[in-house]
């Protein structure tokens, strides 16, 4: 299969001390990854580095064959995401800040903003100024925001945040769709465990900044019935 | 991808309460331009308007106070405020390089700068059109042309000082603070004065005259190439730094 995201011995170290160290991974086309860990572990570090928010200080990111690094637009291209949480212009309306995101991209019209504020809920609210979101209209924007240009790859920092029960089943069924459908392929960072599981196709474990282990979920649940059990093995109550 | 950052900013812009603030305070800064000089040859027998046109004297005033004041405020909000909560990632997260973003964001200050002297430009030439003075447009036009380069390069500057100092806050009271040193350095030791580029704002009285200062105006030029490449290349720098 082919690669869609490589991490090479990345490493992002903050003032603190905390950040991500030697982190390398793959994920292949079409997969649904799972990123877990606890909270400070580096997952929103490693998708800021991955996304080009920050630099970081060794390693290498690959995104649809393109080294972000050298080849930034190429790869950047195949990318849509929610980094940390969805920074919308709050004087816009959702349709404007949609625009906003589709003129970077080619083919992307006014067609392509409504279809996806469809697919995530919000279409009724297109021309409503997003200081008046909700955080889970806010969060259905980003994710419209992030499947808008059809991307390849979409890299997903806790996307079912602030979502209701309707809204968590309505996007887990959407990204398995585009998975499926479209060969995207998805990295998500989430606490909700029982969402990673019904969702994710393969799961890494996140602890103090390095990769603790990568397995498939059918390994996981075969050998630990639950990816919980599997999480707490791993990384411990305390953790 | 720099046509596309620049439309979305100038987008943004005008969206924001700022641009509908900075119309309505030149369009009373030019009433008050016209009724003190209407006042001033009506009653005080002193005609303003027939030395210096009202163009050019409302360009002598705004060029070192309304003006820079607008150039702060656009650019400690394009750079810095978006920094701040965030809504820089909207950009930042798109198939585009850091430095076209730059680029783009400083050109689109300028725009706002430069449609401010437009405005200006159109409602002093209207109210110089009802107080019965000639107008010399093409040398009004060039004056505040001319104007609007310095300008320009004070927007690169308060960039940089907009992404040194993350308050933004901090980073106008930093900018309007360097632009009274300047102002005043420049009085207090007029050697100094061409050394600064602030001193360039008035610059367009150089041309046009009975002689034309060739030497100096290279001068002012040149001091002026030079600052903006100084600040754009320090602020580019702290921009493609900047860790978000």
């Amino acid at each position: 299969m082919d690669k869609a995201i490589i991490l090479e011995h990345v490493t992002k170290k903050y003032k603190n001390g905390r950040g991500i160290e030697d982190i390398s991974l793959t994920v292949e086309k079409g997969e649904i990854f799972g990123f877990l860990g606890p909270n400070g572990a580096g997952k929103t570090t490693a998708m800021k580095v991955m996304t080009g928010l920050i630099t970081p200080d060794a390693g290498k990111v690959i995104l649809g064959g393109y080294p972000l690094e050298t080849a930034f637009e190429a790869a950047m291209q195949c990318v849509g995401s929610i980094v940390e949480k969805v920074s919308p212009f709050p004087a816009l309306t959702a349709y404007e800040n949609m625009r906003f995101c589709a003129r970077f991209y080619k083919g992307v019209d006014d067609a392509r903003i409504e279809e996806c504020l469809q697919m995530t809920g919000i279409l009724p609210f297109k021309n409503e100024r997003v200081k008046n979101f909700s955080l889970g209209m806010e969060q259905r924007m980003g994710i419209a925001m992030a499947i808008l240009s059809n991307p390849s790859i979409l890299i997903l920092d806790e996307p079912l945040n602030g979502l209701d029960v309707e809204g968590m089943v309505e996007m887990r069924h959407l990204f398995q769709r585009l998975s499926e459908t479209q060969g995207t392929t998805i990295f998500i960072s989430s606490h909700l465990i029982h969402d990673v599981e019904l969702t994710c196709s393969r799961v890494g474990l996140v602890l103090n900044g390095k990769i603790l282990a990568t397995r498939s979920m059918e390994d996981v649940l075969r050998d630990f019935s639950t990816l919980e059990n599997f999480y707490l093995s791993e990384v411990g109550e305390g953790a | 991808m720099l046509k596309a950052v620049y439309i979305n900013e100038l987008y943004k812009l005008r969206k924001k309460k700022k641009i509908a603030v900075s119309v309505v305070l030149t369009v009373i800064a030019v009433i008050i331009a016209t009724a003190g000089a209407a006042l001033l040859d009506n009653f005080g027998g002193v005609r303003i308007a027939g030395t210096a046109s009202l163009p050019i004297l409302v360009c002598s005033v705004l060029a070192y106070s309304l003006w820079p004041i607008y150039a702060i405020l656009v650019t400690v909000d394009v750079f810095g405020g978006e920094f701040r909560d965030q809504t820089m990632k909207m950009t930042l997260l798109r198939p585009v390089l850091r430095w076209k973003v730059y680029l783009a964001k400083l050109a689109a200050c300028i725009t706002y700068v430069a449609a401010s002297l437009v405005l200006t430009l159109v409602l002093t030439v209207v109210a110089s059109l009802c107080l019965g003075v000639e107008v010399a447009f093409l040398k009004d036009l060039a004056a505040y042309a001319l104007t609007l380069i310095p300008l320009a390069v004070f927007v690169t500057m308060v960039a940089f000082l907009s992404l040194l100092i993350k308050s933004t806050g901090g980073a106008f009271a930093l900018s309007v603070g360097l632009f009274l040193l300047m102002q005043i350095f420049g009085v207090v030791n007029s050697h100094m004065d061409s050394f600064l580029f602030t001193s360039a704002f008035s610059w367009y009285r150089l041309f046009g005259g009975a002689t034309m200062y060739g030497g100096k105006i290279l001068r002012v030029f040149g001091m002026l190439v030079g600052n903006a490449a100084l600040w754009g290349g320090l602020g580019l720098y702290l921009f493609e730094k900047r860790d978000l």
